[in-house]
């Protein structure tokens, strides 16, 4: 009795792939149209750490995304899976822009405060990236 | 991570530099948690919703599960098979040269990995060995175990070097006795093969070398020389049955599997090194050893229903049951280390006067404090674990009536049940490693063409980006959930199954179901908790 169901369970997850591959195509073609609703966040580093009352950015998968950074000290940062690495100043705010593509949830961490480079991991923030 | 090694010199120098170390380490730096070995996971937590819609339809199913067998139906123990060796594909796939080839590859790859760990690149990304080992061989091959058959058997490379090795010395002397060949001790079980699994456990989970190549090497030659001593002491087959601990894991995984291989002739098991390789069925199923030695014309590769491996007639050995009870435990765990609430357990441990001797025991064995508390962990979780069982077990035992368990023990019953528990073992890392093994994967695609990380492009692969957007969130949501409940109904029926055939009557079969219901709904809804935590590791 059980293998028609798992057939069937399967098949569905073949629907699946198929379904949920689609869309993750897509924003790339569709970043033009959509590129003037620019969802902006201002993230603000303070004794490094990052003022927020959670350590959490949700959006939304396709959204172009455009984090707005301001430091009280300089330090190269590091976007885990869209593997970005940018540097941000104290002089002024550093913008990060990019199509959320990926669904997941992807650490910002700290690659060292300062001059230092340190290669220790210290996760700032995380960017949830959610499904349409 | 934080290197906490600053207990050389001195006893009360070495306790205070010790405490110091973990006070900076709690205080002073964010808690860095590392899973799984190797790579970082971006899965996002499975939605509440979903999450209750999923523990809804576990229970819910387990009802539908029960009222099917109150209707007093019983299952027969045969099943249907259809002999894919009958087939022109299956007889192709079986051929003497497929087998070759993929021995060839498996062993082609054990030795790949050795040397790209001992010389090539350090970084673990740029180096062929920690995705091939963590990554394609673990988790892939837990997934094609389980999902297709036990092709573990079939390409284990330490038994095809060790049968190389074996063929040149044959052909030097032609005298030769392959290996000591000593009796194994009875009371020898599977302990082995436990006692190495949880080695391994412990180098996946905790280690913190366990993705630097060179350390990665020196583990598996370790590992290799462990199996082929005790290959040369015991006899291959034996040490294949009770020492090498991926032919029991991936053995185990394969019970659940749609596949199997039989020989259905008596004399071809007359002299197989396992006194009970026929036990509960007429033929001999998926005993490679008497597979291997069976003439064409009494082999069999089938296809069969899935799960039905699980259903022994037999008590399994109770040290084949505590390695099945690690095997599930290890991957819970493996969930749990990702969650916020590791986080604050490891917080307090580290806090915690009574284990700080033990931790800073542990912490120059296993590298750093944070290795120190997760063995401490590791080890407290894989034995609360067997106690919760055996406390079900003998739950069960107490809810069947008297009369219609005579001659049964609380033992016997666990190590009976044991095995109807794999399904929901074997969901969970589906559902657990789906996104890891379709993103982390990819890794091979560039690893493929500069395998030692030395600057090579072979196949013209080496700047592949992974792409991170391969599979979608709502897809692994989706597939894990109804992966668990599937595997959980799955578990419940085969349990009643077994109830029915172990119990005098059905009525007694169903009350001794009650307590082993609510484990399985327990570890269902734990299971599902543990993909709806958001996964915190860095």
């Amino acid at each position: 009795m059980r293998r028609p169901r798992s057939i069937l369970y399967w098949t569905l997850c073949g629907a699946m792939l198929q379904i949920s591959a689609a869309p993750t195509v897509a924003p790339a073609s569709e970043a033009d149209d959509v590129a003037d609703t620019v969802h902006r966040i201002e993230i603000t580093i303070q004794n490094r750490k990052v003022v927020r009352d959670n350590n959490v950015i949700r959006i939304t998968q396709g959204e172009e995304v455009e984090l707005v950074w301001s430091s009280d000290e300089t330090a190269n940062l590091h976007l885990h899976g869209y593997d970005i690495e940018f540097k941000v100043t104290p002089d002024a705010p550093t913008p990060i822009t990019f199509t959320a593509h990926a669904t997941g949830r992807f650490p910002i961490t700290s690659h060292g405060f300062g001059d230092q480079h340190r290669h220790g991991h210290d996760t700032l923030l995380y960017l949830e990236v959610y499904p349409k | 991570m934080v290197d906490a090694q600053a207990t050389t010199s001195g006893k009360t120098v070495a306790v205070s530099m010790g405490r110091l170390a973990i006070a900076v380490l709690v205080f002073a730096i964010p808690l860095t948690v590392q899973a799984h070995g190797f790579a970082q996971r971006y899965d996002l937590p499975v939605p509440l919703a979903l999450y209750v819609t999923g523990a809804a339809a576990a229970v819910a199913l387990s009802f539908v599960v029960i009222a099917f067998f109150v209707r007093g139906k019983r299952t027969v123990a045969s099943y249907p098979r259809y002999n894919l060796l009958a087939t022109p594909v299956g007889h192709l796939l079986a051929s003497k040269l497929t087998i070759a080839l993929l021995r060839l590859i498996s062993s082609g790859l054990l030795i790949l990995v050795i040397i790209a760990g001992l010389v090539g690149n350090t970084n673990p990304f740029r180096n062929i060995a920690p995705t091939t080992v963590w990554v394609i061989w673990w988790v892939g091959l837990a997934y094609v175990s389980g999902l297709f058959g036990n092709l573990w058997a079939l390409i284990n490379p330490w038994k095809t070097i060790y049968e190389l090795a074996e063929r040149i010395v044959k052909r030097l002397q032609r005298d030769a006795r392959p290996g000591l060949c000593l009796a194994y001790p009875k009371w020898l079980g599977d302990w082995p093969a436990v006692l190495l699994f949880i080695c391994f456990v412990w180098a996946e989970l905790v280690w913190p070398s366990s993705d630097v190549p060179a350390s990665l090497a020196t583990a598996v030659i370790t590992y290799s020389l462990i199996t082929w001593s005790g290959m040369f002491i015991f006899g291959k087959h034996i040490w294949l049955r009770h020492g090498e601990a991926f032919s029991l894991v991936f053995g185990f995984l394969a019970r659940f599997a749609p596949s199997e291989v039989r020989v259905n002739n008596d004399t071809v098991c007359a002299d197989c090194s396992a006194a009970d390789c026929r036990h509960s069925h007429v033929d001999c199923v998926n005993c490679h050893e008497c597979f291997e030695k069976a003439t064409a014309n009494v082999r069999e590769w089938n296809l069969r229903p899935w799960a039905v491996g699980l259903l022994t007639g037999k008590p399994i050995k109770v040290s084949s049951m505590v390695l099945v009870l690690v095997i599930l435990s290890s991957v819970t765990f493996d969930g749990l280390l990702a969650t916020p609430l590791w986080g604050k357990v490891a917080q307090w441990m580290l806090l915690s006067e009574d284990l700080r001797p033990l931790v800073l025991l542990l912490q120059d064995v296993s590298g750093n404090a944070i290795a120190a508390v997760s063995t401490i962990a590791l080890v407290a979780f894989l034995v609360m674990f067997q106690i919760l069982y055996l406390l079900f077990s003998a739950l069960m035992y107490i809810s069947t009536p008297s009369q219609a368990r005579t001659g049964v023990s609380i033992l016997e019953v666990a190590r009976l049940f044991v095995l109807s528990l794999i399904p929901i073992s074997l969901a969970y890392h589906l559902a657990h490693y789906l996104s890891f093994l379709l993103i982390v994967g990819q890794y091979m695609i560039p690893l493929a063409s500069d395998p030692f990380g030395m600057g090579r492009d072979l196949f013209g692969t080496s700047l592949y980006m992974v792409n991170i957007g391969i599979v979608n969130a709502r897809f692994v949501w989706i597939t894990s959930v109804i992966a668990i409940v599937m595997g959980h109904i799955v578990a419940v029926y085969l349990a009643h199954v077994m109830a029915l055939r172990t119990f005098r009557n059905s009525h007694a079969a169903l009350r001794s179901q009650i307590p082993m219901l609510f484990l399985m709904v327990g570890y269902t809804m734990l299971s599902l908790w543990i993909l709806a935590q958001p996964i915190v590791e860095t």
